[in-house]
């Protein structure tokens, strides 16, 4: 048996067992999703109790383009209007972003809206930071996170909130987040598959088999004795919502997902764009796992041992047998690589193929106007092009995470470019 | 056997210096309209230079507009005017004096007595029948333009039946050598135009040196029909026909009985008045030459240690073209060419071979299918009649081989002339005055007939490996298809959901049914 074959074996049985991963994956997230679906997701608060006060902490670094929008979302909340705040920190911002942020202030005053701006002394060092900064002036019992390009649904906040309240158990909920701008090239199009498909479906599915969740980055809620008990998030995470879904879950608390609390945000329609973004999320994961990874053997660290194992297996197995698969397939073409071995047939790879369309449009079947025979060329497309891209964009960031350690460079935080939408562009419900 | 080098050069990708350079010189000018190359006579030319190479006759190629200046440094010109050129009519046919073989139209060549014929200007068709040798005439329909015929008496051959009354359908007079055909891609015009051009250049008026052809029976596997393999070999050997069998390479498992018995009846031939040569490998990397080398070495000592004796190499034309190649050709005297489809294609300018990459071959050309059973009738050059073993009937291989035997072209044994193979690692395969020599070592061509044996596979771990994998293989599309169906159950399970959540009834008129209507 020549090395190519050991290769090819590891590369089937790797890639393999993680499809069916996923598969039971998105079976349990289907089952979890359809039964939320046949419910608003409203839980009234026992009578007498009032809503807590929430403080809707919105980061803010350069966002002139988009961030009105979003504010004008969170002030359509209908959520108790004297019963939240929204505090957006300006990040060391060098376009508009104050002056755009007085104006609404000024425009709503009878909202509690307010400003932080920092400047390069004490801010303009990522999400983290400007999140402890929000953090330190928010008087809410709750804390909500929204990004500055969201445009959350009206009942998203009280819904998250009612989840929240109803569990002592439960130490942050989530929600679901959809592509705005789906229209806006084939890659956004690409995005709102994968945000469906993979992302939500496969928080739904660990949801419902461990009652497992990692924090998106936004549209979710979080208790305030939470944060202050870890001492705020984790500034040299790039990947502070995974960081910090690590941390509730190791204090005994677990998180929720609540599909019908949805917001709508802006997804990069530019490749660089997305790759840059793409790669610090994969960067911040990296950290997180290398950080988390002990837990794995741990008893007492709960259900996230399996979070901390499923993150290892994408970052190494996973990986590691895509890089092997498509060494072996440009190696055949070329002649460079002959695999000799038997057993295996092409109906298995036509399988592997059909699983993953299959798998896809089952995910697209619950929701509204993605059903469609556009999806399923979409979604055979992106397993031959999108899809390959994830290994560069892991392999770009390891190589960065190892030059970083090596020469102890600071973490940077690379903020992902806005633009101006349009109509066409437009993925989400006009009511929005 | 005579050994001539070939090698078709093109001007345009030579420049001058292959012209003005006596040493690097072809020995035939061919000239070609201009733009002949980026049109549909690119495929004729490529019919004159495979012609060309199958005589292995060194040429150049050169476009009309540029050949005038270097006509007179050549004393064969092969002039191509399938089209219009009328600018080079002054400056050759009028001063060149040299030996010129026109093909194609008969205008222009007046003064060298060739006249058209009003009644069959422009396209024509026929029937031209020529005799390639004593067996009978062979007939194919051919297209002309603008044909002429010798006008004064000179030698012709062949006729051409049109509509318009007969016409020669080859004309000579002295070094002079005139063929109508526009098309040269079909067997008949490929095969009248070697002959021809073999009777153009043979300098003597004594009969023409006479080539062989060789049957070969190609590719053969070790996984044939061995006892069908062993019914031809027995049919060859009672017509006391020499033979060849191209084996395809083996690199793995040499010593397991399926491949000693199949090595059992090539030794059988080899002294039955068969001789072996390897077939190129199938699955090859040309850019990487040493690793083909190394397949090719593991392939023949494989053969060498079971008394097999691969003595020459059947290759496919387009390795010619390869520089890469040329060092691994090399190593083989003899060199079986499995098909002539390397010129086509290709634009003049890509015609060219290094004289290095031929030197020292003897190469063997297919047979062109003059007739149903693949006989070419041409002995102007080495010929290999092919004998596909798996792709015909018994009675059309039979039918072949009656053929050859009949056939006024004698059959030649490889073992009649010297063959050396050099592989890798200093290994080498020697035969010379009758004597075989192996890594230096003196063997001989005996038949020792293989008796089975108790072999051990060591099947244990690999196998048993392998058969495990194809059951998981098996168990994974049964997981694939059950997911398949369940994926359509609870997708059908999710639309009916939608459908209840936002499809609503509308209010319907008294008398008629609900219908329902899409919230948007």
């Amino acid at each position: 048996m020549s090395f190519a074959d050991i290769v090819s074996i590891y590369a089937i049985a790797a890639i393999w067992g993680m499809m069916l991963l996923n598969v039971a994956l998105s079976i349990g997230g289907f089952i979890y999703i359809y039964r939320c679906n046949g419910t608003d997701g409203s839980v009234p608060l026992p009578e007498g109790q009032e809503y807590p006060m929430v403080s809707v902490l919105v980061p803010a670094h350069n966002e002139a383009l988009v961030l009105k929008r979003t504010v004008q979302s969170l002030l359509n909340f209908d959520y108790p209007r004297d019963r939240y705040e929204i505090i957006v920190i300006n990040d060391n911002s060098t376009d508009e972003t104050e002056e755009i942020m007085a104006e609404l202030a000024a425009g709503h005053p009878e909202n509690r809206l307010m400003c932080i701006s920092t400047d390069k002394v004490v801010g303009g060092t990522g999400k983290s930071n400007a999140l402890n900064i929000g953090f330190s002036v928010a008087v809410g019992s709750v804390i909500a996170i929204y990004d500055a390009d969201n445009t959350p649904e009206p009942k998203a906040l009280r819904l998250l909130v009612e989840n929240l309240m109803v569990d002592d158990r439960l130490g942050a909920v989530i929600g679901k987040f959809r592509t705005r701008n789906r229209n806006a090239s084939l890659l956004s199009r690409f995005v709102n598959i994968e945000t469906l498909s993979h992302q939500c479906m496969n928080q739904a599915g660990r949801y419902f088999f461990f009652k497992l969740c990692t924090i998106p980055g936004t549209n979710y809620v979080i208790r305030r004795s939470i944060i202050e008990e870890i001492g705020g998030w984790d500034v040299n995470a790039l990947s502070e919502d995974t960081e910090i879904s690590f941390r509730i879950y190791r204090m005994g608390y677990y998180i929720k997902l609540l599909p019908q609390a949805v917001t709508w945000e802006q997804e990069p329609h530019l490749l660089p764009v997305w790759f840059r973004q793409r790669v610090r999320w994969a960067k911040g994961n990296l950290y997180v796992m290398v950080k988390n990874f002990k837990y794995t053997f741990d008893r007492k660290a709960g259900p996230m041992r399996l979070d901390t194992l499923y993150y290892a297996l994408i970052y190494s197995v996973m990986i590691t047998s895509l890089v092997a698969s498509d060494f072996i397939f440009l190696g055949g073409i070329l002649g460079t690589v002959q695999v000799k071995l038997g057993g295996f047939s092409s109906a298995l790879w036509g399988m592997a193929i059909l699983v993953f369309i299959f798998n896809v449009m089952l995910t697209l079947s619950l929701e509204r106007n993605e059903f469609t025979m556009e999806s399923v060329g979409l979604s055979a497309l992106m397993l031959f092009s999108y899809a390959k891209l994830w290994v560069f964009v892991v392999l770009k960031a390891a190589w960065d995470s190892i030059l970083d350690v090596m020469f102890k460079r600071e973490v940077k935080w690379d903020k992902t470019v806005r633009y101006v939408e349009t109509e066409q562009d437009s993925g989400s419900p006009k009511t929005v | 056997m005579l050994l001539l080098i070939l090698t078709v050069r093109p001007l345009q990708a030579a420049g001058r210096a292959g012209a003005e350079d006596a040493e690097n010189r072809g020995e035939i000018l061919v000239i070609y309209p201009e733009e002949a190359d980026r049109s549909g006579q690119a495929d004729s030319l490529s019919g004159i230079a495979e012609a060309l190479f199958s005589l292995r006759y060194t040429a150049d190629f050169a476009e009309a507009g540029t050949a005038a200046e270097i006509v007179n440094l050549y004393e064969w010109v092969i002039w191509c005017d399938v089209t219009e050129s009328d600018r080079m009519k002054p400056s050759l046919l009028e001063r060149y004096d040299g030996a010129l073989m026109a093909l194609g139209r008969g205008t222009h060549l007046a003064d060298r007595g060739v006249r058209t014929d009003p009644k069959q200007e422009g396209f024509l068709s026929g029937m031209a029948v020529y005799r390639f040798d004593e067996t009978g005439e062979s007939r194919s329909s051919v297209v002309m333009l603008d044909p002429g015929s010798m006008e004064e008496a000179g030698e012709s051959d062949g006729r051409v039946e049109t509509a318009a009354g007969p016409l020669s359908l080859v004309s000579a007079r002295g070094d002079f050598r005139y063929l109508p055909l526009a098309d040269y891609t079909t067997p008949f015009a490929k095969a009248l135009l070697i002959r021809e051009i073999a009777r153009w250049r043979w300098p003597y008026d004594s009969r023409m040196n006479v080539y062989t052809q060789y049957v070969t029976l190609s590719p053969v596997y070790p996984f044939a029909d061995l006892r069908r393999l062993k019914e031809m070999v027995d049919q060859l050997a009672e017509r006391r026909m020499p033979f060849v069998i191209s084996v395809m390479p083996i690199y793995e498992h040499a010593d397991y009985p399926a491949m000693k018995r199949f090595c059992d009846i090539l030794r059988y031939a080899q002294t039955s008045g068969g001789a072996v040569i390897l077939h190129a490998p199938l699955l090859q990397n040309r850019t990487d030459p040493e690793a083909l080398a190394e397949q090719l070495t593991t392939a023949t000592v494989n053969y060498l240690n079971q008394g097999v004796f691969p003595v020459a190499l059947e290759i496919p034309s387009e390795w010619l073209f390869e520089e890469e190649l040329s060092g691994i050709l090399g190593r083989y005297r003899t060199l079986f060419l499995s098909e002539m489809d390397a010129f086509a294609g290709r634009r003049p300018g890509a015609y060219g071979l290094k004289d290095h990459i031929m030197q020292g071959h003897q190469q063997i050309v297919p047979a062109i299918r003059l007739d149903e059973t693949g006989i070419s009738h041409l002995s102007t050059h080495a010929t290999a009649v092919y004998l596909d073993l798996s792709g015909k009937e018994t009675q059309e291989l039979e039918a072949v081989i009656a053929a050859a035997a009949e056939s006024p072209i004698p059959l030649q044994s490889l073992w009649d002339m010297e063959e050396a193979v050099y592989l890798n690692d200093g290994h080498n395969l020697l035969w010379d005055r009758n004597t075989l020599t192996v890594d230096g070592v003196q063997r001989f061509n005996l038949y020792t007939p293989y008796e089975e044996e108790d072999f051990d596979y060591k099947r244990d771990a690999y196998y048993r490996f392998v058969r495990n994998l194809a059951g998981q293989n098996n168990t994974l599309i049964g997981i694939s298809v059950g997911v398949l169906i369940l994926f359509v159950l609870l997708g059908r399970l999710s639309r009916r959901q939608m459908h209840r959540r936002f499809l609503k009834p509308k209010k319907v008129k008294p008398g008629k049914e609900e219908e329902d209507i899409v919230i948007r």
